[in-house]
């Protein structure tokens, strides 16, 4: 049907083909490109998903698929405008569910219109030391990939705002073709607000396009104060012994503080199983999709759990189960890469198939059930100098083994290497609970 | 090791993995630009600047197989950028040389036809005969069907040819 068409364009690609190339010259732009890229990844300032302040936070995204909701708040939920969007982003939440069926939610309406993408700044809720706002992104043209990049967030009136950290969640960043998109931004504070108006920018990137936004809005609503629990009890699970210094109530979220005791013979790396319970029977569990732990040293950690702000229980403890924990000299593991031998890892030789290049180490993890974690959240050398650049790596694998590893910098690091464990599948269990209130 | 496993390398951070692969696609880049921009010079800053976006979206690539289209696509994204900036045409010494050379004047005719394609239209006419992608492939990086891409096609052949006859009809006249 076409074929002079087809035959032409195909003496056109020839013409092309056939055309001199300055090698060299692409050499250079390839080389100049590259170099950009490296010291652009090196600047903290602009990172897909973004997590800054904390040093060390624990970030879980969960995609969401269904939601279930009692008819009662269906019908409360479906009286405002936007809000049936906005529920099914938190319906893994019960916190934020609760803040919204308390009404503790305020809506903002901004809408800004670009060229080829609109969004729309739906609601907020605050507390004094957190803000989730809830977004909507509409483009004219289905796209596939939805990313809010160099996310800002700013006081109006130059209050300094102590952002600990933050991160934008969306719905699914990668995924169908669609023209909208639905999305959370989560900032957490180290100090108490001080100031109600916030000026945010970010950057929104499709397949096709890429634009500016700015938003100005408002809290209106006056925040509830935290609820704060002494407790300084300490308890043990099989010898550990770990001592719950405060719970902070937050409408976002519940902070948990706890402090492991230096002598311990296990380290532990991550508090698997903890909720609050009330006299019902009621549970609070950890956060599914975002923050749920900050590190503040080796033995020092605040959890993070679902929000009970808005419920009053006659009776309210706090409840922990299995932990992941290793041995205390088995916090590291250890790799000769001269001689691609593994030195120390924790009992049960899980790790095997040792790979050592340039730049990475990994190894193939067997594990009975699938274990969804990173591994190694840093890396040193034999000096006890961490190599500044790493980042860990899993790839899915089935009949539950996996590659694990990690990438660092290409270069000459002292002999042998040392994994920091960040998790690692093997648990201490227990039946511990802790009144509350 | 093959390409694959190479592609696989970049995007868990080896760095020469990477630039071993851009290696293995640098002409095919260059040629895309040269055919979008006509202009050297702007064509090798495109090489630079593709580098740089392939490097930092390496790890939003879902299927190492696709790697070439993809890094086209990137491309070509970045000259439809660039056209729009420009607004003016620069014709390229080395082009008006070259099309000397050959021996058909009609397919200046083309070039410039191509050239007063859409974007969708001109992408796919540079996918499947400058790349030589079969409608399959480009679907898959496309995500789009495969029936889809025929329609593209077909409508992008359409107009090429239409444009063509607006071009023979001024010239016989």
């Amino acid at each position: 049907m076409f074929e002079k068409e087809e035959k032409d364009l195909s003496q056109l690609k020839k013409m092309y083909d056939d055309l001199p190339f300055p090698e060299e010259a692409i050499d250079e732009a390839i080389f100049s490109g590259f170099h950009q890229a490296k010291a652009h990844k090196n600047n903290p300032q602009k990172k897909k998903w973004l997590l800054s302040g904390l040093a060390a936070a624990v970030f879980i995204i969960g995609f969401l698929t269904s939601i279930r909701v009692s008819p009662v708040f269906a019908s409360y939920v479906s009286s405002i405008p936007g809000m049936e969007k906005l529920v099914e982003l938190i319906s893994d939440n019960k916190g934020l569910m609760s803040a919204v069926n308390h009404e503790y939610v305020q809506a903002i309406n901004a809408t800004q219109e670009n060229e080829n993408i609109k969004v729309t700044l739906d609601s907020v809720i605050a507390d004094e030391k957190g803000m989730v706002v809830f977004q909507t992104i509409e483009v004219k043209e289905k796209q596939e990939k939805f990313y809010v990049n160099d996310l800002k967030l700013e006081s109006a009136d130059g209050t300094e705002l102590h952002l600990g950290s933050y991160s934008y969640g969306a719905h699914q960043p990668h995924g169908d073709l669609r023209k909208t998109e639905m999305a959370t931004m989560d900032f957490f504070f180290e100090e108490p607000l001080k100031t109600k108006e916030f000026i945010v920018t970010f950057t929104v990137e499709t397949n096709d396009y890429e634009e500016d936004f700015r938003f100005l809005f408002t809290l209106e609503k006056p925040l509830k104060a935290t609820k704060t629990v002494e407790l300084n009890e300490t308890v043990s699970i099989e010898g550990q012994k770990i001592t719950v210094k405060n719970i902070k109530i937050y409408p976002l979220r519940v902070a948990v503080h706890v402090v492991m005791d230096p002598k311990n013979s296990k380290k532990i790396l991550s508090f698997d199983d903890i909720h609050l319970v009330d006299e019902n029977g009621e549970a609070w569990t950890k956060i599914a999709n975002g923050f749920t732990a900050h590190f503040i040293n080796d033995h020092e950690q605040i959890l993070y759990l679902q929000s009970n702000y808005f419920k009053e229980p006659k009776e309210l403890y706090l409840a922990m189960n299995k932990l992941q924990a290793v041995d205390q000299e088995d916090a590291y593991v250890k790799v000769d890469v001269e001689n691609k031998k593994i030195l120390n890892q924790p009992k049960g030789n899980l790790l095997a198939d040792l790979k050592v290049e340039n730049g990475s180490v990994s190894f193939m993890l067997d594990t009975e059930r699938e274990f969804n974690y990173h591994l190694f959240s840093s890396i040193r050398d034999a000096d006890g100098n961490d190599i500044e650049g790493s980042s860990g790596f899993w790839t899915g694998g089935n009949n539950g083994m996996k590659e694990v590893g990690i990438n660092f910098p290409q270069g000459k690091y002292r002999n042998p290497l040392e994994l920091k464990l960040s998790f690692f599948p093997s648990w201490i269990e227990g039946d511990v609970k802790i009144k509350v209130e | 090791m093959d390409f694959e496993e190479l592609v696989q390398k970049a995007i868990h951070g080896d760095d020469s993995a990477f630039l071993e692969i851009i290696q293995a696609v640098k002409i095919d880049l260059y040629k895309t630009a040269l055919a979008y921009l006509r202009n050297e010079g702007e064509a090798l800053e495109a090489i630079q600047e593709v580098t740089f976006r392939a490097y930092k979206g390496l790890k939003k690539l879902r299927e190492p197989a696709y790697f070439n289209t993809w890094v086209i696509r990137i491309m070509i994204n970045y000259c439809n950028d660039t056209l729009k900036n420009r607004r003016r045409l620069i014709l390229n010494e080395d082009l008006v040389l070259a099309t000397e050379y050959a021996e058909n004047h009609s397919l200046m005719e083309m070039e410039d036809a191509i050239q007063g394609l859409d974007e969708r239209s001109r992408e796919i006419i540079t996918l499947k005969y400058f790349h030589d992608l079969k409608i399959k492939e480009i679907a898959l990086s496309l995500d789009y069907p495969e029936g889809t891409v025929k329609t593209w096609l077909h409508k992008a052949l359409k107009s090429l040819r239409s444009k063509l006859d607006e071009k023979g009809g001024i010239s016989n006249v």
